[in-house]
């Protein structure tokens, strides 16, 4: 066989490979969304669970949003400013490298040993119990080394020029930071911010050791108050309720229609500053 | 006549006459002195009465005054225990532990929720073992187990004050589509769980592996199961035999995901609360006894167990109000519509 | 003091909080793990925390299987999809697809874990066999659906920055797009790949829900002989037993000391990718 005619074969592969792997999740997707439909309805999103399979999904869905809402709160400013901290004003020594190092190591601890650092301190130690401030506090642990790269990035592809002129202006290295090179390098932060409430939108592991039980049939009152949320929710209705219960697809669906707006705003945002800055 | 004879006449007829006229007078005078005794008599009494009177007036006026007193008194305490049935509550309980009771709890919860609105309840599961940690250590305010707690755990947790508030039982349960098999004795449930019995064939039913399902180490459906089958302490079978659950059952950590396991698996068999039991499942006799709430309270169902809440302490007054409301008429109701048994049953 | 010093020790502080969040992770980890971490824990073959036996032989073996096999699954179907993005695709294709591809990367395990036990798993245990469908070859299935979209964004990264010079010398030459592509681009990119790939793994080893609703979970692992097998994993092993250890207990510490293996191989993982990176780097400047 010449090579040309293998390149014939080799480029049906690809094909074929390419598309396998682009439908296979998209199926998912769509298999949840069919299921799910028929679960929709109005009261399905307005009325609390009442033995878990009946009622609504209410709480859930409100307790998701407070606790995205809530880590990012407190992940994205740290993630910011340590971006901020390392690409601009870090020394190049030993203690920065290591800095360094613990960050990036933060990015790949497996949810599950988060979950167990905030059970075991945050829940156990500060006494702060299963509750809304401690799943929202450890989402806001996870996401941040996310945010902290997403930042970085963000700020080291801002021209250089725009710092030099600014700095040739005469400002500080603070106003050069805060006036010229954060607004230009806003869309890929609120890009990785948002990357990192889609994360926290769907984790399980971590909230189902610190924030609730999943079956609340409130909405929380308070901080220390537990909270339902969207993931717990499914993960109790697809083990322990008859199967092909049609919560639990309505459920996902939720969770997937809030979780893909979440990451496509944070595309078309990347795309539109892009557009707009840089005129590509 | 002489004057001496006059004298002497008058003397006698004076005599006569005082006489007569004392005698005549003497009845009036002690009429009179009758009367003025009397009279006085009277008034004395009349006096007295009078006192008396008075003082029964002072004595009643006295006892009316207590009854109102004590009407006030009723009516404040009166008061106060409407007040306790139905304070304005607020607050939050969170519960865990056993996934027995907690479909109990999940619903008294929403019904306790109802009735006081500013308070919050969430009722997780985890096990009877984790019920048991979470609430002697502080995590939650109600633990929840299905199974009495052990020596070791008081002498970790010893604060922890228990109430009953259900009763309940295990029933072995099978995929409806199992034919075949219906009953099973104490030593096949055991041979079975332990691995010594492998193939549906053995009891009765097709020819194909048999898939068994356990529970997690901490659970108190596992204790009860392995107090009763496996190295029984009680129970028909007590003292009859020692097995271990099979290395190569499958570990589902809840009622529910026992009972999921079951109904979507044609060939495995699981233990699970009989509160669980409902049309997924089929529950298998047991030496020849229906699993049913009649036959467990008749003792011919020879498994029954006791769910309990705890709390670390004393219950505050939030957490008693809850504890209360399990207890009440209300709450019994909700454990019965559930599929338990009642615990004054 | 000028302002700067000031607004420099503030930032200082806050850019170190993760790492003081890492630090107090590991030394907690540490502090309750390090009193079961020895020899026997790592090779013992018996889990059985009511005999007071802790030995993760067998579920880290299984682990690494669950892992190994959903990486080479993913592989066979990301790289060439990847290379496809790179090179073949039309210009509008290539960014709908990149565009998706970026989207659907984060996806929330319990719905894939969803579709796993619904879908996946009844139809392993219908049509091909095993207890009930839970075992190595679901959680294989699980885990490659979840790195695929990893895959692919990092390697074809990877691909595209391979210089185009390259690329056009090799077809000027007279090169087939797929001899350049396999004798000139993917030798290139093979760090990016390779670190895409370690990237992967990372993930796949801390996945815990999906994995622990289809992997199966018996009583007391054992090592598997079959992909059909239920095993255990890491993950799925501290999320099932974590909720009833008592505090302080040989078996919280076992779990604990599990959760050490964990974070160590993944650590070492991510070492050697970032190393992998920068030595090409280096090599390539």
């Amino acid at each position: 066989m010449n090579e040309v005619t293998k390149e014939q074969y080799i480029k049906s592969l690809l094909y074929v490979a390419a598309g396998l792997s682009i439908i296979i999740l998209p199926v998912i997707v769509v298999w949840v969304a069919l299921n799910g439909a028929g679960a929709l309805s109005w009261d399905f999103l307005t009325q609390a669970p009442y033995r878990l399979v009946k009622g609504g999904i209410y709480p859930q869905i409100i307790g998701s949003i407070y606790l995205v809402a809530l880590s990012t709160l407190f992940g994205a400013p740290i993630g910011l400013i340590s971006a901020i901290y390392l690409s601009e004003y870090a020394p190049d020594n030993v203690i920065t490298q290591t800095v360094r190092f613990f960050t990036e190591t933060l990015a790949g601890v497996p949810s599950i040993v988060i979950g167990l650092f905030g059970l075991e301190f945050l829940v156990y130690e500060l006494h702060l119990k299963t509750s809304l401030l401690a799943g929202a506090l450890s989402l806001g642990i996870m996401m941040l080394p996310w945010t902290i790269r997403a930042s970085e990035e963000a700020i080291k592809v801002v021209p250089k020029e725009f710092k030099e002129a600014s700095l040739a202006l005469g400002a500080t290295k603070w106003q050069t930071m805060v006036r010229v090179v954060i607004p230009a390098a806003l869309p890929g932060i609120i890009t990785g911010i948002l990357l990192g409430m889609g994360k926290a939108i769907g984790e399980t592991a971590i909230v189902w050791l610190t924030a609730g039980s999943g079956s609340e049939g409130f909405v929380p009152a308070s901080l220390q108050a537990p909270t339902g949320s969207l993931p717990m929710y499914i993960y109790l209705v697809a083990t322990q309720a008859a199967a092909g219960s049609q919560h639990g697809y309505g459920a996902a669906l939720v969770l997937i229609a809030m979780f893909l707006s979440i990451s496509v705003s944070a595309l078309l945002l990347r795309n539109y500053f892009l557009r707009k800055l840089y005129g590509r | 006549m002489s004057s001496n004879s006059r004298l002497i006449a008058f003397i006698v007829i004076g005599l006569v006459v005082g006489a007569a006229v004392g005698y005549l007078s003497a009845g009036p005078i002690s009429y009179n002195q009758q009367i003025d005794s009397l009279t006085k008599q009277l008034a004395d009494a009349q006096g007295a009465t009078s006192t008396a009177l008075q003082k029964a007036q002072a004595d009643l006026a006295k006892a009316q005054a207590d009854l109102t007193a004590s009407q006030s008194q009723i009516k404040a305490l009166q008061d106060q225990i409407s007040a306790l049935q139905n304070p304005v509550l607020s607050g939050s309980i969170s519960i865990s532990g056993s996934t027995t009771v907690q479909p109990i709890s999940q619903e008294a919860a929403n019904e306790f929720m109802k009735l006081h609105n500013q308070v919050q309840v969430s009722v997780a599961g985890g096990g009877s073992g984790a019920g048991i940690k979470a609430a002697g250590s502080g995590q939650v305010d109600i633990g929840e187990s299905s199974r009495v707690i052990t020596e070791a755990e008081f002498l970790l947790y010893p604060n922890l004050v228990t109430t009953g508030i259900a009763k309940d039982s295990i029933a072995i349960v099978i995929n409806p589509t199992l034919t075949g098999v219906t009953d099973l004795s104490f030593e096949q449930v055991a041979k079975i769980f332990a691995g010594e019995i492998t193939n549906w064939k053995d009891v009765g039913g097709p020819d194909h592996a048999i898939n068994l399902y356990t529970r997690e180490a901490g659970s108190g459906t596992l204790s009860t199961f392995n107090e009763y089958f496996m190295t029984p302490t009680t129970g028909p079978a007590a003292k009859m035999w020692t097995r271990t659950i099979s290395a190569t059952a499958s570990v589902k950590p809840s009622n529910g995901e026992m009972r999921t396991a079951v109904s979507s698996d044609p060939y495995g068999i699981a233990y699970i609360s009989l509160g669980f039991v409902d049309s997924s499942v089929k529950s298998l006799k047991l030496a020849g006894v229906e699993a049913t709430i009649d036959n467990v309270n008749s003792g011919k169902y020879p498994l029954q167990r006791v769910l309990w809440v705890f709390t670390n302490g004393q219950p505050s007054a939030l957490e008693k109000a809850f504890i209360d409301y399990l207890l009440s008429p209300a709450g019994q109701k909700i454990v019965t519509d559930l599929g338990y048994i009642a615990i004054y049953s | 003091m000028s302002k700067g010093d000031w607004v420099g020790r503030i930032l200082f502080v806050c850019a170190s909080f993760s790492a003081l969040v890492v630090f107090l992770i590991t030394f907690y980890l540490l502090r309750e793990g390090i009193g079961v971490l020895n020899w026997d824990f790592l090779t013992g073959t018996i889990w059985n925390p009511s005999l007071d036996l802790y030995g993760i032989l067998p579920t880290l073996v299984s682990t690494l299987i669950v892992v190994g096999g959903a990486i080479v699954i993913a592989v066979a179907i990301a790289i060439p999809c990847a290379i496809f993005l790179a090179e073949y695709s039309p210009f509008w294709l290539r960014n709908i697809i990149k565009s998706a591809v970026e989207v659907i990367v984060g996806i929330p395990s319990v719905v894939i874990g969803l579709f796993g036990v619904i879908v996946i798993v009844p139809f392993i245990r219908d049509n091909i066999g095993g207890r009930n469908g839970e075992g190595i070859l679901a959680g294989w299935i699980i885990l490659a659906l979840m790195i695929i979209p990893n895959i692919i964004t990092i390697s074809e990264d990877a691909l595209r920055a391979v210089p185009s010079a390259y690329r056009e010398a090799s077809l000027a030459l007279g090169a087939t797009r797929w001899q350049t592509m396999r004798n000139v681009i993917l030798p290139n990119a093979s760090s990016g790949i390779r670190a895409s790939l370690i990237l992967g793994v990372g993930r796949a080893l801390g996945e815990t829900m999906a994995v622990l609703m289809v992997i199966g979970n018996p009583n007391i692992p054992f090592f598997p002989t079959s992909i059909l097998d239920q095993v255990r994993t890491l993950t799925s092993t501290i999320a099932i037993e974590f909720s009833y250890v008592t505090w302080g207990s040989p078996h919280q510490q076992a779990l604990y000391a599990m959760g050490v293996v964990l974070f160590f191989i993944i650590m070492v993982l991510n070492f050697v990718a970032t190393f992998v990176i920068r030595k090409k780097v280096i090599a390539g400047e």
